[in-house]
């Protein structure tokens, strides 16, 4: 009885260690999200200035408006094929979907960006800081997630970890 | 050789909980930080509509806008989370692979 018992015990331990082993399909290191990508990183990174300078552009001319949708179309249709090119790039790597979702969340805000300025009511300078405010979070958001994704680079382990400096015109009301 | 269950957990559990307390911080006040601008963005909305400075539309155009760039935060959030949680797991196993190791009397980790 004695030794039924330890050979149950044994043979308990002998399964834990079998399960664990076997869920780890005998790799030693375990990976849940995708490689790093230079590529995104650095998509992203000029998408971020260009839509920066846009900005800029659109809120330098006089008056309470900014630029006209029709003068300044050019650039929605840019942008928008920058994302769908890293969107396609970020979808064919494995373990990517959140990435792969970020850049849709961004190019639905792009749309509703260009859908606001080209509408009737236009877009007010006012209001501008919102919409930098929201697309500067998603490429942070963006950018902060790839870096992470750099294991065991000691100098961006930091970066990609540390809190985001806060934008200049991501608060307030902009007046 | 057998090992020593309590001992092999509690190494693991050391490593992982060592990985986590040093990630989860940063990603906390990044998650904080946020949060609280966003919440400053929606106080504008209700501010530009409360004057008449835009539309009803325009108001709730706007917070959708914040919603998506919201769910992009979130998004970085649980990557960043997932990433944590696969180096605990590998920090447990690299503590731990030298007794497994040796007890089973091969390299399995």
């Amino acid at each position: 009885m004695k030794y039924l018992r330890k050979i149950q015990s044994n043979f308990g331990i002998g399964i834990l260690l079998f399960i664990t082993v076997a869920t780890l399909a005998g790799c030693v290191t375990i990976k849940l999200a995708g490689d790093y990508d230079e590529q995104i990183d650095k998509g992203i990174t000029a998408l971020q200035r260009d839509t920066e300078a846009f900005l800029v552009r659109l809120e330098s001319v006089p008056g309470t408006k900014l630029d006209e949708y029709e003068k300044t179309k050019a650039f929605y249709g840019e942008a928008k094929v920058a994302i769908s090119s890293l969107r396609i790039r970020a979808d064919a790597t494995e373990r990517n979907s959140l990435t792969v979702r970020m850049l849709d969340s961004l190019q639905k805000n792009l749309n509703r960006f260009e859908s606001d300025h080209a509408s009737k009511e236009g877009i007010s300078k006012r209001e501008l800081h919102l919409y930098r405010g929201g697309f500067n979070s998603q490429f942070t958001a963006i950018l902060t997630y790839e870096l992470a994704k750099k294991r065991g680079e000691k100098p961006d382990e930091a970066k990609a970890s540390a809190v985001a400096t806060p934008f200049p015109h991501s608060t307030g009301d902009g007046k | 050789m057998s090992i020593d269950v309590t001992d092999v957990a509690a190494k693991m559990l050391a490593a992982a909980k060592s990985v986590v307390g040093t990630n989860w911080p940063a990603t906390q006040q990044y998650f904080e930080s946020e949060t609280k601008i966003f919440a400053e963005r929606f106080a504008s909305i209700a501010k530009l509509r409360a004057e008449g400075a835009i539309s009803e539309e325009r108001a709730k155009s706007h917070i959708e806008f914040q919603k998506e760039a919201w769910e992009t935060v979130l998004l970085a959030v649980v990557g960043l989370n997932q990433i944590m949680v696969e180096r605990a797991l590998n920090a447990a196993l690299d503590a731990v692979k030298d007794i497994v190791n040796k007890a089973v009397g091969f390299v399995l980790l």
